[in-house]
């Protein structure tokens, strides 16, 4: 369990990047959406004890984040950041062994545990490739492999699907919901689908702080009656509909196009109130607040 | 081991230092052995602070520094530590290979017991450049969190101390063994610049897991 009480970070240049925010991270998989700047990178540096917070309190089963006790959180966090670039010249299973003796894991730990994720992440055969030979779907693949080598109580994942193919994304995905069982795991992304399929509680971040916390259900319980369908082939009307809400897709269909808006009241139009998606319930987060 | 050689001592590096020492015995004329070790010096100087200042820089620009922060620190520590022998291990091989090298120029040789002298003098100075420049520039790479303002900085350093300015330090200079008197070979006078860079390369490279996490 991670507790997040009134954390602010406040960069030397004066921006601040998380203001004054509260969460509670229950164990299992926790989704973490919000658009690009809203801070979701810098919450997760401070969880990983890279960056110091300006002010509030962070704490990981019951233990303080404080300089002392740093060593002792950090050996419960597996980390996969954003941006990586594993020693390219090492082959990925040298890769993985040297991160692992870094680690201070013994040599039959992360062997086992390596071939273990390996085979999970479909990275066993090609583990005598060198890590500059890998695709970006790859890349991705071993860091999350690196980031589960020392079985971390909590682990942190910075857009893990990013660049993977469908198939890919899905074997990640239950890859994470497997590792979530007695366990924290921090899934940050801005494929909206990949919450859905993964998730049963999230946080909305926007310019700092949380724009909303609690399960997927409540979310999109929020946005209730205020997606709507509507089908037309007026192309002008589409075009005025467009102007004055909020389109989550667009479609064409035999019918002629098919769009979906969010907005807080019916819109002027022949339209329907329908299921509401969590992207929509996304949408309708990020304009109209909480 | 041999995966932290292949980290730090990639193609690319292997070949750009190798070139340069070549490079240095065909551009750099000499007419006495003495002089060998004294043109030597500071070149090989200039290319270990370039050589050495991505030793942990590096791992801040591949973001790897954001995993390494949760590992082991005396491991990492450790780990640093062996890439910049290594690195420095290899600059002193190709530079006893320059070294040879230089005779291709056929200069004056003293007698073959002088000539030993010479070279182990020569790699005992080019060996404490080598520290004291590597080790400077990867301390300045990882407290400045960047490859390129430890070079710039040990440059800056290395143009005063090789300069007419510098020259008036006398024999603290680091870089004392290349102005000494060459035609004396029981000139001493160099030692205590040569002893003062020695003992500062080992300092920081036994401060470095203090940069490491302060500024790592």
């Amino acid at each position: 369990m991670i507790e997040i009480r009134d954390l602010t970070v406040k960069f030397k240049n004066g921006v601040t990047a998380i203001n004054h925010a509260s969460l509670d991270i229950p164990p299992g998989i926790y989704g973490l959406l919000g658009e690009n700047g809203a801070g979701k990178t810098t919450l997760m540096r401070v969880l990983t004890t890279i960056l110091k917070p300006s002010g509030g309190s962070v704490s990981l089963d019951g233990i303080k984040y404080e300089e002392k006790n740093y060593e002792m959180i950090q050996r419960k966090i597996g980390y996969l950041p954003q941006e990586i670039d594993l020693y390219p010249m090492l082959t990925v299973r040298e890769c993985m062994e040297y991160l692992g003796e870094l680690s201070g894991l013994d040599k039959k730990t992360y062997r086992s545990r390596m071939e273990y994720y390996l085979e999970k992440t479909g990275l066993a055969d090609h583990g005598k490739k060198r890590m500059r030979q890998l695709s970006g779907g790859m890349k991705r693949r071993a860091g999350l492999v690196q980031a589960l080598l020392s079985d971390p109580r909590f682990l942190i994942v910075d857009e893990p699907t990013t660049g993977l193919d469908p198939e890919e994304r899905i074997r990640i995905r239950n890859l994470l919901v497997d590792f979530s069982r007695e366990r924290t795991v921090l899934f940050s992304t801005h494929v909206v689908e990949d919450l859905a399929a993964t998730c049963s509680r999230l946080s909305v971040m926007k310019k700092g702080e949380f724009l909303y916390s609690g399960s997927v259900k409540g979310m999109l319980e929020r946005a209730k009656d205020h997606v709507f369908l509507c089908r037309t082939d007026d192309e002008m009307l589409i075009r005025q509909l467009s102007k004055k809400y909020h389109v989550s897709s667009r479609q064409y269909t035999e019918k002629g196009m098919q769009i979906r808006l969010i907005s807080q009241e019916k819109p002027q139009a022949e339209c329907i109130p329908c299921e509401v998606t969590l992207e929509d319930a996304y949408i309708y987060m990020m304009n109209f607040g909480v | 081991m041999k995966k932290e050689m292949k980290i730090c001592l990639p193609p690319y590096k292997i070949g750009y230092a190798l070139a340069f020492v070549l490079i240095l015995c065909v551009i750099r004329s000499v007419v006495y052995e003495a002089e060998i070790g004294a043109a030597m010096d500071p070149l090989i100087s200039l290319l270990a602070l370039v050589f050495c200042a991505d030793t942990y820089a590096a791992e801040a620009s591949s973001g790897r520094r954001e995993i390494l922060r949760l590992a082991h620190p005396g491991k990492v520590a450790a780990a640093i530590k062996r890439r910049m022998m290594l690195k420095m291990l290899y600059l002193l091989l190709i530079a006893l290979l320059s070294y040879g090298l230089f005779h291709w120029q056929k200069p004056l040789c003293a007698s073959a017991g002088e000539g030993l002298l010479l070279w182990a003098v020569s790699v005992v100075s080019l060996a404490g450049s080598i520290l004291f420049w590597g080790g400077l520039s990867n301390a300045l790479s990882t407290l400045c969190r960047n490859m390129w303002a430890g070079i710039s900085l040990s440059f800056l350093l290395w143009m005063f101390l090789f300069s007419t300015a510098g020259q008036s330090l006398g024999n603290w200079n680091v870089l004392s063994f290349a102005f000494r008197n060459i035609g004396d070979m029981a000139d001493i006078s160099w030692l205590p610049g040569k002893i003062l860079g020695i003992g500062a390369g080992v300092a920081l490279l036994l401060l470095n897991p203090l940069m490491i996490k302060k500024r790592g």
